[in-house]
């Protein structure tokens, strides 16, 4: 990473859905505003802005991150992946056919986040974050329509039969 | 929303950060953010520079050395509750790590960023107390190890100044068994309380170690003396209100309500601990 001559703008290097970039950004930019605002990624929405509601998450360096907290310099030399470079994945293609058949979205406005948490896990499956139950999963990420239940039975049906049946979130 | 204009420098390592937070007056060092970038978001806080060390290699590992289990400060919370030696040494701490906040949250955030925030209901500072941590520190001039009881002046602030960074945390290695329960508000992460216990046996006593955070105005530690192969978790309750009940956090949540919870976690942190140990006998607040 090296500044730039004139301001405080810092050039970096990152990988989004498989394209290379070289961008200067201004060290208080957030990822999320670089991904949706320079490179025009709009299946990365912001909620909240506060790193409550998921919205925003994506897949960095293999771990799910809210954009909305990462500043875009602390993302240079990652690998980011967004839906619109997982849609063909088969890992994510399941996801997306469980959550069309388990109707698990209604304004739509969380399902990236939500998809993206569950590629996560499904990618993860060894991993501590994997033997959650189903809500606790589903802590960092906000519905405002579903109620969550048809989203919990789109978790199940990847997943197979965990905990997390209620609707108690 | 855009925060003020900020600079933000990657030191190569510890020597090269402790030189640039000296010659910075108003600089903070970022772990995994995940606690100060909200705060520089809303504007809550002033600063110039931000120090990014978490690239620093050195601060990046876990080492089991004869019966202490050190921790280096980056070392992410997701890690820790996936690293096999932490899970079978301290159990209580991998258990604690995967209670924080939620999967993205914990992605990045690390130990030292989590005991070193201004932010009341910090879980893992209950896991170090039980487990009898020490936090070593560096800065400039000096190396620093200060208890964990030492390190928690109360639920904001810590003993780590301006120009010195947490490096590491030592814990004991050498409990029989070690646990940690949170109880957190529904629909959130928030903890109501969070409490980790460690037994410890020597041949001249045994006792159980055990910390709380999220809870008093204080993370604080209790040591119980196991007598008459006997376990009374009305002790354990009665002693942590003797000392401790004027500083329970005073928020939202009702006092009596907090206290009733407190007991429940207690005797469910005994019961699933214990409920197989030798012939301990257990009493229950009930
Ligand atoms: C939505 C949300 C939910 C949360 N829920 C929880 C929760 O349930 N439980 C909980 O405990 N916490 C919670 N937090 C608080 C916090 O995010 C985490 O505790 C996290 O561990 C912070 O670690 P970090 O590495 O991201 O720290 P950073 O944000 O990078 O830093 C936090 C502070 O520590 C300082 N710091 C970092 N590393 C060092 C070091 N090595 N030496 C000295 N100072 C250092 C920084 O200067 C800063 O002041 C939550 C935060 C958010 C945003
Ligand atoms: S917009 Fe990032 S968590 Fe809500
Ligand atoms: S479907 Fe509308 S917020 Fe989830």
């Amino acid at each position: 990473m090296a500044n730039e001559e004139n301001g405080l703008r810092k050039s970096i290097k990152i990988v989004v859905n498989g394209t290379r970039y070289s961008l200067y950004v201004e060290p208080r930019m957030l990822l999320v505003h670089l991904l949706r605002d320079k490179l025009g990624i709009k299946s990365v929405h912001i909620g909240c802005d506060s790193a409550q509601c998921g919205a925003c998450s994506v897949i960095m360096n293999n771990k799910l991150v809210k954009s909305c907290n990462v500043f875009a310099v602390q993302a240079a030399d990652s690998e980011i992946l967004t839906l619109e470079g997982l849609k063909d994945n088969p890992l994510m293609r399941s996801a997306i056919d469980s959550f069309i058949k388990s109707n698990a979205y209604q304004c739509g406005y969380c399902t990236p986040g939500m998809l993206n948490l569950l590629y996560y896990i499904k990618s993860n499956k060894d991993s501590a974050d994997a033997s959650l139950d189903i809500n606790d999963m589903l802590i960092g990420n906000i519905c405002r329509c579903t109620g969550y239940i048809n989203i919990i039975k789109a978790f199940k049906r990847e997943l197979g039969a965990q905990d997390g049946g209620s609707d108690s979130r | 929303m855009y925060p003020k204009q900020i600079d933000y420098i990657i030191p190569k390592n510890i020597e090269d950060l402790l030189s640039m937070l000296n010659s910075y007056s108003n600089a903070k060092v970022i772990a995994g953010g995940q606690f100060l970038t909200n705060l520089i978001k809303s504007n809550m806080i002033d600063l110039d520079v931000l120090i990014d060390i978490s690239r620093i290699k050195e601060l990046n590992f876990v080492k089991l050395d004869g019966n202490e289990l050190i921790i280096g400060a980056n070392l992410t919370l997701n890690e820790i509750s996936n690293n096999d030696t932490i899970k079978s040494k301290a159990a209580a701490l991998a258990k604690a790590a995967l209670s924080v906040a939620d999967i993205q949250i914990r992605s990045l955030a690390t130990i030292a960023g989590n005991i070193c925030s201004a932010y009341r209901y910090r879980d893992i500072p209950s896991a170090l107390l039980a487990l009898e941590a020490s936090i070593n520190k560096i800065s400039l001039n000096k190396e620093e190890s200060l208890d964990a009881q030492e390190f928690f002046i109360d639920s904001l602030n810590t003993k780590c100044s301006y120009n010195e960074i947490v490096k590491s945390v030592s814990l004991r290695a050498d409990s029989k068994r070690s646990n940690y329960i949170k109880l957190r508000e529904l629909n959130s992460e928030r903890s109501i309380v969070s409490m980790a216990l460690a037994l410890f046996e020597s041949s001249n006593e045994s006792y159980i170690g055990i910390g709380v955070s999220a809870f008093f105005d204080k993370p604080i530690y209790i040591k119980y003396i196991i007598d008459d192969k006997k376990v009374d978790a009305r002790e354990i309750y009665n002693e942590m209100m003797s000392r401790y009940e004027s500083i329970i956090i005073k928020d939202d949540i009702p006092l009596e309500y907090r206290k009733r919870a407190i007991k429940k976690v207690i005797d469910k942190l005994i019961a699933d601990t214990f409920s197989d140990y030798k012939d301990l006998r257990l009493i229950l607040n009930g």
